[in-house]
Order: C-alpha cells, then structure tokens, then sequence
C-alpha cells in the first residue's frame, strides 16, 4: 500500500495523511491489526517534518482508526473501518453552526461570539487540552 | 614454494586486481550506463549533466592507475630487497590507498543523491506504508553467523590467552572487531530506518541494496574475524612469513566480496530515471 502526498495541494499534509490511511481502511487495503511504519520512517520516505507525521498519528489514535502500542508500534485499531467513516469535522461543523445560529437568535454579536470563542481556545490550550 | 615466494605473487595479484581489473570492470559498466542512459532520456540521473560523470570518471581510471603504480613501485622493491622479511605494512598501506578511490566514488555518490533531492521538482512523494524491520536488510542466518564467528573468536583469544600471547593477550582484536561490527550494523540501520537517500528510487530497490550491504557487512565481518584469528595463530606459531601472505588475500578478498555485493547489483530499476513526459 502507498502512500501520495502532493506538497502544494491546498489540504494540508497532515490532513492528506489522515484522509489517505482513513481511504486504505475503508477499501481493506490495510486491514485491523496490520502494522505501520514509525513516525520516523514515514516522514524519511516523504521527506516531511517529524512533527507533520506526528500530528496525522495523533488524529487517527484520538479517531481509533490506529493504536499505538509502545514499544511494539503503531497498528490498525480493531474498529478502524467503523471508526474511519466517522467524520470529526462535519460534526465540527455542524455543531458550532448549531451553536453560533443559537447564540445569535439570543441576540450575541458576531465579534462577542469570536472573542468568547478565541478566550475559551486559549484558555483551553493553557490547559494543554489542544492538539 | 617459500611463504616469501607466495607473498610476492599475492601481492602482484593484490595490486593488479583492485587497482587495474576491478576499476576496469567498473569503469565499463559506468561507460554502459552512460550509454544505455543518455542524459536526454534519463536526466534525472544527472544532475549535474552528465559532463560532470564522464570527468568524474576519468579522475577515478587516473587515481587508480597512479594506484597501481605506487603498488608496482613498493613490489619491485621488495623484490629487490633481500633483507627485508616482513612486508605486510606494506601490503596493507597499499590497500589502504587503493581503498582511496572506492571510498571517493561512495562520496560522490552521496553528493550526487543530494543534488538529486535538491533537483526533485515533483510535487508529489510517495512511500510504502509499512515497517521496516531489522530482518529486511539480515536475515536470522546472517546474524546467527556474525554472532557465533565473534563468539568463537572470544573463545578463541580466551584459549590462546593462556599461553601468554603478546598484544593485551589478542583482547584489543576483539575491542577492535567488536567496535568495527557495532559500526558497519550501524551504517546499514542507518540506510534502513534513516532518510530515503535517493529521491527516485522504487521501494523494493531500495531495500534490494540494503539487503546486500548487510551481506557486505556480514562478509567483512566473518573475513575480519577469521584473518585475525590466522594472524594470531601464524604469530603464536612464529610463522611472519605466512601471516604477510594472509594479509594480502584477506585484503583481495574483502574487494572482491565488496565489487560482488554492491557494485555488480544489475537488478537497478534506471526508468524512475526518465523524463516525465510534458503534459499538454
């Protein structure tokens, strides 16, 4: 199974990652339990950041697509066909417009509603509750 | 035939085969792929044209010949030398300078895959997803090998080691090989679990060469091994003049192992090599 990123392509190349591996779990190209390659090699082979790699493994462990398990590696999660077809940024979508929607027919502005969400975003981080 | 005789013949054949046939075989299979791989098809194997190659090249056929007359020189002076008996130093710092050449052909190779990657104009990059593990360059049988060839040197420098043998009792052999096998493992890790030196080249060759420097790894380390046990044994039988002779073999059959390994790999896929055809 292979692996394209396209460097000047408008997704980012995480999101490129993550949306290539979700792709070979739904067609059975990597099946539950098959192993992936570390980090480390990933970003070797498609001369990208370490950090870049990193951030797509980390997505797809908080989507249970893959398991990271020590020492041992990365692998498939057992759920992952199930789990990939969860769409994490249509629920985004669909719950902030359903709260934005809500906060203005309560008669918020458009600039209190960003300001209150970039606090909360900070306060978050700080928290280290970020990704 | 004296141990003297058989030195003398085995260095002529240590200087006419790493200095004159092994370059001469390379440098017809570097003139095939200038050949076979024109510039105008397969740029990307040149990227710095392929002027830069056939100079490189020249340089290479004169270092060697240069090589080959040093090595001439310091033969016909042991022949005319009577007095002199041991003669390995000698035949060793010739095979040091006729590694010179080698060593600059893998720099130029190294700086040729940087401009490569620096040439890559390709928007895309591809990768296999899957690990790579240790015994995709060794194989259990090879590891098993290098282990059980250093262990039975061990035991070997333990045994002698009890008749009082010179040099820290042959334990700096062991530190020596020990420390030589601990960096030639790393160097095919490093080519294993490193970066992807070769922006073009296929997965599968990739790997295809690291399989056979591990081989090279295992073939210098058991030759590495089993000369220092014929060195230590010749010494303890007081027996200079034979271990002179085994230098200059250990010495030519470490090129020839190496020339076999890496640089008579045939199976190189050159078409990731090829112009991408303009698209309209």
């Amino acid at each position: 199974m292979e692996i394209i990123i396209d460097i000047e392509d408008s997704e980012p190349l995480f999101a490129q990652l993550v949306t290539q591996i979700k792709q070979a779990v739904l067609s059975g190209k990597i099946l539950p339990g098959d192993s992936l390659p570390s980090i480390r090699q990933l970003a070797g082979d498609l001369r990208l950041n370490n950090k870049t790699v990193a951030k797509a493994y980390r997505l797809l462990e908080r989507d249970s697509v893959i398991e990271a398990k020590g020492y041992r590696g990365t692998f498939i999660h057992p759920q992952a066909v199930a789990n990939s077809t969860v769409d994490i940024n249509d629920i985004i979508t669909r719950k902030l417009g359903d709260t934005i929607q809500a906060l203005r027919t309560s008669g918020a502005t458009d600039s209190e509603i960003r300001i209150v969400f970039a606090e909360l975003m900070k306060a978050h981080q700080e928290q280290g509750v970020n990704l | 035939m004296t141990g003297h005789t058989l030195f003398n013949l085995a260095f002529l054949s240590q200087i006419i085969l790493i200095s004159a046939l092994l370059p001469r075989t390379l440098y017809k299979r570097a003139c095939h792929l200038l050949k076979t791989y024109p510039a105008a098809e397969y740029p990307r194997l040149y990227p710095k044209g392929p002027g830069s190659y056939e100079r490189g090249l020249r340089r290479f056929v004169s270092l060697n010949a240069a090589i080959f007359l040093v090595g001439i020189f310091f033969w016909v002076t042991f022949n005319l030398d009577a007095t002199r008996d041991d003669y390995a130093g000698v035949a060793w710092g010739v095979f040091m300078l006729q590694s010179v050449p080698f060593v600059l052909l893998e720099v130029f190779t190294f700086r040729t895959w940087k401009l490569m990657r620096e040439a890559d104009a390709r928007t895309t990059r591809k990768a296999e997803l899957r690990p790579r593990r240790l015994t995709d360059a060794f194989s259990y049988l090879q590891m098993g090998l290098v282990a059980s060839v250093f262990i039975a040197f061990c035991l070997f420098v333990n045994h002698i080691n009890q008749f009082g043998y010179p040099w820290f009792g042959g334990w700096l052999n062991v530190i020596i090989i020990g420390m030589g096998n601990l960096l030639l493992a790393g160097i095919v890790l490093w080519n294993l679990f490193g970066r992807k030196r070769d922006p073009y080249m296929e997965e599968r060759d990739r790997l295809r060469r690291i399989r056979l420097m591990a081989r090279q790894f295992v073939l210098v380390s058991v030759a590495v091994t089993v000369y220092a046990t014929v060195t230590i044994t010749l010494q303890a039988y007081e027996l200079r003049e034979f271990k002179q002779l085994a230098m200059t073999l250990y010495a030519q059959l470490l090129a020839l192992g190496c020339y076999f390994t890496i640089y008579a790999d045939q199976g190189i896929n050159f078409e990731v090599y090829r112009a991408e055809p303009v698209s309209n």
